[in-house]
C-alpha cells in the first residue's frame, strides 16, 4: 500500500518535472514575434555579386501609433510589409545576410511566392537556385513559382494589396482566385519541381509583370476586336487603378530553362489539356449577329482524354476536350 | 516464468501491423524508390505472398510443438545452447530494429521539426513512453497498441484521401522500372519489411493457441502489406520516382504539401503527432520482443528490473550511429538481409525437427 503511494508519488514527480521540458521545445524554441516571415522572395542575377535577392516580410509595426500594438488604425489600414534587397552568392546566404538588418530570425515557413526575373528563368543559373529550394527545412512546396517579366525586385516594390487589410492572406487568395478564373496555370513548387524531375512533363510557371496601370486613349491602337477577354500577357492587361502588379498567363520552361510565355487565352488552352482548367468566361462573337458578343461559362465536362500513338517513328497524340457552358 | 497475460486475436494483429506499418512513415519508401522506382508497389505484390509463405513455415513449426512458444520450440530442436544462441540472434534483432525506429525517428525529427536539438535529447523522450510500456508489461502494451492503431490508420486514410488532388496517373510510368525479375528478387528479400510477424510465435501462451496465431498472423499480413501497399502506390501517384528518391520522408513530404484553399493546409502537424506515436508503439513492440525472449531464454520471471539497463543500452547503441546516411544505409542493408533471420531461423528449425522426428507432445485442454 505504502510502496504504491510511493511510485505514485514518484510518477507524479517524474511527469510534473519532464511535461514542461518537452513542451518548451528547448533547443528550438520561438517565439512567433521573434520571427521575421518572408511573404515573397525574389531572385535577379547580381551585379557584386551572383545573385540579388529581394525579401519582402510582413511587418508587425503598429502604424496606429502605439497603443496595446494593435496593428490597424481606427480608419482599418492595415499593417502593410517591408523589402529588403542584398546581393549575395547563394539564397541561403542572402538569408543570412539579410537577417544583420533585422532583430528578427527570417523564416521562409509562411513565404507565398517565389519570384524569379525572366532573365533569370532563361539562364543557366535557374536550375542551381530551384533545386536548392526544397533542401531548406522551412520551405513549404505549396509556395507558388513565379517569373516575373522585368526585375522581381520592381515586381517586388509593387507587391501591394488591394482592398485587402492582410498581405499574408492577401497574396494567398489573389493567386487561388486566378487559377479558378484559369488564367494562370497552377504554379506550385510541387507541380513545377515534378515536373522538372519527371520524363513526362515539363513545367510550367505563373507569369507576371508590373502594370503601367494606363489605359490607351482613343487613336493610340485601341482593339477593335476582342474575341475571348485573354489575349494579354503579363503586365499588359488594359486597365488602371488598382495594383501595378499582374499576374496573367504562363512561363513555359524546357527542363530548367525558360523558353517561353503563353498568354491568358493560351494558359486557358493548356488547362484544358492538363486537366486543370477549373472554369472561365469566354466572350465569342455571335456567328449571326458579328456585332454581337456571347458570353460563355465554359466548365469541364470530363476529365481530357490523351491518346498516344507512333506511326511511322513519329508520336501522333490524340486529345479529346469536354467542356459545358 | 513471464507473466504476459493474455490478448486476443485483434491485439495480436494491432501488435504486428503497428510494427510492420510504422516503416511506410520512415525512410523505407525512399530507399525503396532509389532501388526499384514506382514499382515499389508491385514489388510488395511478391514480398506479401513470401512473407505468407514464411508465416506458413513458422505456423508448421509451432504446429508442430502445441503449447509451446518459439523459445520452447528452438531449445527443443536445437538443444538447450544452440536453442538459446539462434533465438537470441532473433532478439537481437528485434533490439536492432527497435534502435533503428529510435534513431530513425530522431533524425527525421531533427531534420524537419528540431533542428538545433541534439538527438540524445530527442531519443531521451521516445525513449520514456517506450520503455514505460515495456515495464507495464505485455499486456498493457496490447491494450495501448489496439488503442492507437485507429488514431494512427485514420490518420494515414485521412492523407492518402485528402493527397488526392496531387495524383497524377502518369506517374506510375514505366510500370515496371528495371526488369521483372529483379523486382521480384527484390520482393523476395524485402518479405523481412513483414518478418515482425514471428514475433507471435513468441507470444503464443498469451495469445491462447495455435488457432488465434493462425489468424493473428494471417490478418497482421495481409492487413499491413494492404496498407503498404496503397501507402507507396499514393507516393508513386503523387511524386515522380526521381523526386521521390530525394525525399528524406516521403510520406511527410505528401502531408506537408496537403492544402485546400487558405484554411486546410499545414496538416502535417497532425501527422507528425500520429508518427510519434506509431513509431513509440513499434519501437516499443520491438523492445518488448527482445525482453520477453531474454526473460524466457534466461528464465527470468519479471522483466521490470530489465528496462532501465534495456533503455541504456538501447540509448547507446542508437547513439553511436554517426548520421543519418549511416542509419539508411544500414535500414537498407537490414531490409535485404534480416528474412535470413526472421524467417530462415524459424525454417531451419522445422527442417531439423522433420529431420530428427522431434514432436510436441499434445496436451488435453
Amino acid at each position: 500500500m505504502r510502496n504504491n503511494l510511493v511510485k505514485k508519488i514518484i510518477l507524479v514527480l517524474l511527469i510534473v518535472v519532464l511535461l514542461p521540458v518537452g513542451t518548451a521545445g528547448c533547443y528550438d524554441r520561438w517565439e512567433p514575434d521573434d520571427l521575421a516571415y518572408v511573404l515573397a522572395l525574389g531572385l535577379d542575377k547580381g551585379v557584386t555579386d551572383k545573385l540579388r535577392l529581394t525579401l519582402q516580410m510582413a511587418s508587425f509595426r503598429s502604424q496606429s501609433g502605439g497603443g496595446g500594438g494593435g496593428q490597424q488604425k481606427s480608419g482599418g489600414q492595415a499593417s502593410a510589409t517591408e523589402s529588403l534587397t542584398v546581393e549575395c552568392p547563394s539564397v541561403y546566404t542572402g538569408i543570412n545576410i539579410a537577417n544583420v538588418t533585422t532583430s528578427q530570425k527570417i523564416s521562409l515557413m509562411h513565404t507565398k511566392f517565389i519570384i524569379f526575373s525572366e532573365e533569370m528563368a532563361r539562364s543557366e543559373d535557374f536550375k542551381k537556385y530551384i533545386m536548392s529550394l526544397p533542401h531548406y527545412r522551412e520551405f513549404r512546396e505549396s509556395t507558388n513559382i513565379i517569373i516575373c517579366k522585368g526585375k522581381a525586385s520592381d515586381f517586388i516594390a509593387q507587391n501591394k494589396t488591394f482592398l485587402s487589410m492582410r498581405p499574408a492572406k492577401a497574396f494567398s487568395v489573389i493567386l487561388s482566385q486566378q487559377v479558378r478564373a484559369s488564367f494562370i496555370p497552377r504554379g506550385r513548387f510541387f507541380d513545377f519541381y515534378n515536373g522538372l524531375k519527371s520524363g513526362v512533363q515539363e513545367p510550367v510557371a505563373i507569369l507576371s509583370g508590373v502594370n503601367p496601370l494606363k489605359l490607351k486613349q482613343p487613336g493610340e491602337g485601341e482593339r477593335q476586336e476582342s474575341v475571348s477577354g485573354g489575349e494579354d500577357g503579363a503586365g499588359d492587361i488594359p486597365r488602371q487603378g488598382g495594383v501595378k502588379r499582374d499576374f496573367f498567363g504562363a512561363a513555359v520552361f524546357r527542363g530548367p530553362k525558360m523558353v517561353g510565355e503563353l498568354d491568358g487565352n493560351e494558359t486557358r488552352a493548356l488547362g484544358m489539356v492538363t486537366g486543370d482548367f477549373s472554369s472561365s468566361d469566354f466572350s465569342v462573337k455571335d456567328p449571326e449577329k458579328p456585332d454581337n458578343t456571347v458570353v460563355l461559362d465554359v466548365r469541364p465536362a470530363r476529365k481530357p482524354v490523351i491518346k498516344v500513338n507512333v506511326k511511322g517513328g513519329r508520336p501522333v497524340v490524340d486529345l479529346a476536350v469536354r467542356l459545358e457552358g | 516464468m513471464l507473466k504476459e497475460g493474455k490478448i486476443g486475436v485483434f491485439e495480436a494483429t494491432c501488435i504486428v501491423s503497428i510494427a510492420i506499418t510504422a516503416k511506410l512513415f520512415f525512410a523505407s519508401p525512399r530507399a525503396l524508390a532509389e532501388v526499384v522506382g514506382p514499382a515499389g508497389r508491385l514489388m510488395h505484390i511478391v514480398a506479401i505472398p513470401a512473407a505468407l509463405v514464411g508465416f506458413l513455415f513458422i505456423f508448421l513449426l509451432m504446429k508442430r510443438f502445441p503449447g509451446q512458444d518459439l523459445v520452447s520450440v528452438f531449445e527443443t530442436v536445437f538443444g538447450k545452447i544452440a536453442g538459446s544462441l539462434s533465438i537470441i540472434i532473433l532478439a537481437a534483432t528485434f533490439l536492432f530494429n527497435s534502435v533503428l525506429f529510435t534513431r530513425e525517428f530522431s533524425e527525421a525529427i531533427k531534420v524537419y521539426i528540431y533542428p538545433f536539438t541534439p538527438p540524445s535529447m530527442i531519443m531521451i523522450f521516445f525513449l520514456v513512453p517506450v520503455l514505460l510500456m515495456v515495464y507495464l508489461g505485455f499486456e498493457s502494451l496490447a491494450r495501448t497498441v489496439a488503442s492507437f492503431i485507429w488514431i494512427a490508420a485514420i490518420a494515414l486514410l485521412s492523407v492518402f484521401i485528402l493527397a488526392g488532388p496531387l495524383y497524377k496517373i502518369y506517374n506510375l510510368f514505366p510500370l515496371f522500372d528495371g526488369e521483372i525479375g529483379y523486382i521480384a528478387i527484390t520482393g523476395l528479400k524485402r518479405s523481412s519489411v513483414y518478418g515482425d510477424i514471428v514475433f507471435l510465435a513468441v507470444i503464443l501462451n498469451p495469445l491462447q493457441g495455435i488457432g488465434h496465431f493462425k489468424k493473428a498472423g494471417l490478418m497482421a499480413v495481409l492487413f499491413s502489406g494492404m496498407f503498404i501497399f496503397t501507402g507507396l502506390l499514393i507516393l508513386g501517384l503523387a511524386f515522380p520516382k526521381t523526386v521521390a528518391s530525394e525525399l528524406t520522408i516521403p510520406m511527410l513530404s505528401l502531408a506537408r504539401v496537403i492544402e485546400f484553399g487558405t484554411f486546410f493546409q499545414r496538416f502535417e502537424s497532425v501527422y507528425i503527432f500520429v508518427w510519434s506515436i506509431s513509431a513509440i508503439l513499434a519501437a516499443g513492440v520491438n523492445l518488448y520482443a527482445f525482453t520477453s525472449i531474454y526473460c524466457k531464454v534466461f528464465r527470468i520471471k519479471d522483466q521490470k528490473p530489465l528496462v532501465l539497463s534495456l533503455g541504456v543500452i538501447l540509448f547507446s547503441i542508437g547513439i553511436l550511429m554517426p548520421s543519418i546516411t549511416v542509419i539508411v544505409s544500414l535500414i537498407a542493408l537490414f531490409r535485404d538481409f534480416s528474412w535470413a533471420v526472421y524467417f530462415g531461423i524459424p525454417l531451419l528449425a522445422l527442417f531439423f525437427a522433420a529431420a530428427r522426428g522431434k514432436k510436441g507432445v499434445k496436451t488435453g485442454a
